[in-house]
């Protein structure tokens, strides 16, 4: 793959900023000046609802909710009570980020369009509060607001305008550092991760739900500082700020700029602000060609404006491999061979009537590799799903490293040591290879909000390792050299091969294998065993399902047969292949030695 | 039948099928072994019309698919079923099979998948159920049985076996003896060099985007290479 050269984001950040501030200083017309006031806090308004819509992929059709609630906010609490303007309006991202969190948890879970119009009707809700509660809004009349004097206005004896215009791109500078930061750490990945596959992001450890509700109340509050930023600029604070009008110009803005980048939704906020203007000489059509430009953007360049720009990419190249000593692919504190890790006692689920496991017990020891096999719809996956959190037993137990694990979430599971893969590859397919392993370090080192944010030495540190453990689990499925492909890109046994090599980036004491072999021949079924025995003899405990008999046979210690959801044999790969209602189920007319020789 | 004439497929400037040449008779099964990233699922998908080719020539009874869209191609006969078997999750049994029938005829539709429900009783079974909540094997049926509602004359199976138990693989080992029958020509990718070779009567193998070996099946089971390459012996 070809690297594009591209100006690191540093450069581009100060140089923007640097034009920025260099222009606020040279205008001197209050109609420009007010026009690129607005610009910066639409594209604000942009950058936190590109948070929600780009990071994660919801959309949201009430985002004016949180614009509108934090202009209010601020403005109520400072003209009620007397109180600094300027301090009120930075005070704005915590009652939004509130409403995010209220709006996230209940809906973030079911996703899509439930998201979509909780945060329409949230938005609608608090617009017909704003219109009717006439004692403290004064209704449609609106909230009267005189922002004093900001410290440097009379420190340094700027005009009015060019103090909030400075004000302004110091907080789209912050914000865009800020966002970055997390963009690169542990919780943006989280939030890509639930974007492109939420199942798979449970099971590699990541705590979904709170990555959902975070991001929304990240994206929320963004939005309300954005909304009381814009009060200075109005005066007057309405509940047109909580109309669909808003939501839509937020939600279009980000769209257009390009909702997979930070600069993107500025630059949307920018062209929302500007060229509704611009177009003024044509008057009265002007919005209808503004929707039309909008549509072309749209149809003709699908990652928006900034796709335009040069060095734009998506995905960030592969730092350059080999320059430091790797980690241990393991965990050093992988329990002691032979201690049982896995017992499950009894498992029972049923769906809709069909005992999907009929009573299945059995018991994996440290450093073991278990195979469990059976017929197609034997109920092997539903086990992993049971084992793994993702199904809740009917009845029975799974005591899983000396706890019962039954009733915890699938990323409680996984943090308790216990990993899947799934059958079918989960991937994450518009990142590539690499980035695809960076996300499944989330666990293995963790990152506290605040070092992420800011990007402190800590925080680098652990970045450092979380690259090296990617590019050590990648190396071990051998997967280095095409670390810089799109995982969607990849042949399907490949695609297998990079889903064990983020389940290893979880840090497992215990790896369950669904089907890795599938998809892969003979030859590389063999080279994938011969990974597998090396991990197992280092300390892993790893349990397999997979149809691969040659493989299967070399490899298990000890293999559990399902059929119809119970288990019908258990035993070493020999006694397994012997016994007559598996071959009557499992292997079928031909004799077992031929199927497995 | 086919006839494919030094067919080169390239995503971006990654050639991922080089200059290859074969041909499918009438009423003949052919296999396409290689590893993982040799080329065959994106031979396949330029059959279906999928991927546009880059160079090369595809023809169908000496007529030229150039420009044929993938429905048309399956309009003149070729139908597949694609790797990872990609059926409808929330939709059931029955409305999967029924979105593989391109036609207006109701009761063609009903009978075409009532000869399904014959060839894979496990489907009739289940045709209520969503294809989503059905185990993998029963789900590589559906996505053959749903390739076969086109009423194909080239039925193209992409990794048939995969993740499938002995005794299912078994089962499509002797579908694909029935449809060859019927008379059906047949073209299967697979990994699985032992199944494949044993159901096809002529084989060609890939690496890298080329076609580096061809013949019977029947004497590549015997080649030394082919043996040491796919069948790990």
């Amino acid at each position: 793959m070809t690297r594009v050269s591209s100006w690191p984001a540093g450069i581009w950040l100060s140089a923007g900023v640097a034009v920025a501030f260099l222009a606020a200083f040279l205008i001197d017309s209050p109609y420009v000046a007010g026009l690129l006031a607005y610009a910066l806090v639409l594209g604000m308004f942009a950058l936190g609802l590109g948070v929600t819509l780009g990071q994660m992929g919801y959309v949201t059709f009430g985002h004016a909710a949180f614009f509108g609630l934090g202009a209010y906010a601020a403005a109520l609490v400072s003209t009620k009570f007397g109180l600094n303007f300027w301090l009120m309006a930075f005070l704005a991202p915590l009652p939004g980020a509130a409403l995010g969190i209220l709006v996230g948890f209940a809906s973030a879970r079911l996703g899509g369009a439930y998201f979509a119009i909780a945060t329409l009707t949230t938005a609608e809700i608090l617009r017909l509060i704003a219109a009717n509660w006439i004692d403290l809004t004064r209704g449609p009349m609106g909230v009267l607001v005189t922002a004093p004097p900001l410290p440097w206005q009379t420190a340094f004896g700027w005009g009015q305008q060019q103090s909030y215009l400075f004000l302004l791109i110091l907080v789209v500078t912050l914000l865009l550092v800020g966002l970055r930061n997390l963009q690169r750490s542990p919780l943006g990945r989280a939030w890509v991760a639930v974007r492109e596959a939420p199942d798979l992001a449970e099971s590699l450890g990541i705590p979904t739900v709170r990555a959902r509700v975070s991001n929304i109340a990240i994206s929320g509050g963004i939005a309300a500082l954005a909304g009381a930023l814009l009060v200075p600029k109005i005066f007057v604070v309405t509940p047109d700020l909580l109309g669909v009008s808003y939501s839509a110009t937020g939600l279009l803005a980000t769209i257009m700029g390009g909702k997979a980048s930070l600069l993107g939704p500025l630059l949307g906020g920018f062209a929302f602000a500007v060229l509704p203007e611009s177009l003024r000489f044509v008057d009265a059509a002007r919005l209808a060609i503004f929707a039309v430009i909008l549509l072309l953007v749209v149809r003709l360049m699908p990652g928006g404006i900034v796709s335009l720009l040069p060095g734009f990419r998506r995905n960030a190249p592969a730092p350059a491999f080999g320059q430091h000593k790797l980690p241990a692919l393991l965990r050093p504190d992988l329990p002691a061979p032979g201690t049982d890790v896995l017992a499950v006692r009894g498992l029972q689920k049923s769906f809709s009537g069909l005992k999907a496991t009929d009573d299945v017990s059995f018991t994996v020891r440290a450093g073991e590799l278990v195979g469990l096999i059976g017929p197609n719809g034997a109920g092997k996956t539903t086990c992993f799903n049971l084992l793994s959190g993702f199904t809740r037993p009917d009845a029975g137990d799974v005591l899983c490293l000396g706890r019962s694990i039954v009733g915890l979430a699938p990323h409680q599971v996984a943090s308790h040591g216990m990993v899947r893969s799934f059958q079918q590859a989960a991937i994450c397919p518009t990142l590539t290879v690499y980035e695809n392993a960076l996300i499944a370090t989330h666990r293995a080192a963790p990152e506290p909000f605040l070092s992420a944010l800011l990007r402190l030495p800590a925080c680098r540190r652990r970045e450092d390792e979380r690259r090296l453990r990617a590019e050590a689990c990648l190396g071990a499925m051998d997967l280095l050299a095409r670390a810089d492909e799109l995982a969607s890109a990849l042949p399907y046994g490949d695609q297998k091969l990079l889903a064990i090599a983020m389940a290893l980036a979880a840090q497992p004491k215990i790896l369950l294998l669904d089907e890795p072999a599938a998809g892969l021949n003979q030859v590389e079924a063999t080279a994938l065993a011969k990974v597998l025995g090396d991990l197992r003899r280092a300390g892993l405990t790893i349990v397999v399902v997979d149809h691969n008999l040659k493989m299967m046979m070399a490899l298990c210690d000890r293999i559990v047969v399902l059929h119809h959801g119970a288990k019908i044999a258990e035993g070493t790969p020999e006694t397994v292949r012997n016994d007559a209602a598996v071959v009557q189920a499992y292997f079928g007319v031909a004799s077992p030695e031929a199927v497995a020789s | 039948m086919l006839t494919v004439d030094t067919l080169t497929v390239a995503y971006g400037a990654i050639p991922a099928l080089h200059e290859a040449s074969f041909t499918v008779g009438a009423g003949e099964v052919v296999a396409l072994i290689g590893a993982n990233g040799a080329g065959k699922s994106s031979l396949l998908k330029a059959l279906m019309g999928l991927v546009a080719h880059r160079a090369g020539k595809l023809s169908l009874d000496e007529a030229d698919l150039r420009g044929f869209s993938t429905r048309q191609r399956i309009a003149r006969g070729f139908a597949l079923s694609p790797e990872g078997r990609h059926v409808f999750p929330d939709l059931s049994v029955q409305e999967n099979l029924d979105l593989g029938y391109l036609g207006r005829d109701a009761a063609e539709a009903m009978r075409r998948a009532e000869a399904m429900f014959a060839l894979f009783p496990r489907l009739a079974e289940r045709r209520r159920q969503l294809a989503g909540t059905m185990s993998g094997g029963e789900q590589q049926m559906l996505a053959i049985a749903r390739a076969m509602m086109a009423g194909p004359r080239l039925l193209m199976l992409d990794e048939p076996t995969l993740g499938l138990a002995p005794i299912v693989v078994q089962q499509i080992g002797h579908f694909i003896d029935q449809v060859r029958k019927q008379g059906l020509s047949v073209i299967i990718a697979e990994q699985n060099a032992e199944m494949a070779l044993g159901a096809a009567d002529r084989a060609y193998v890939l690496e890298n985007g080329h076609i580096v070996l061809a013949g019977t099946a029947a004497d590549l089971l015997r080649d030394p290479a082919v043996k040491k390459a796919f069948l790990g012996l």
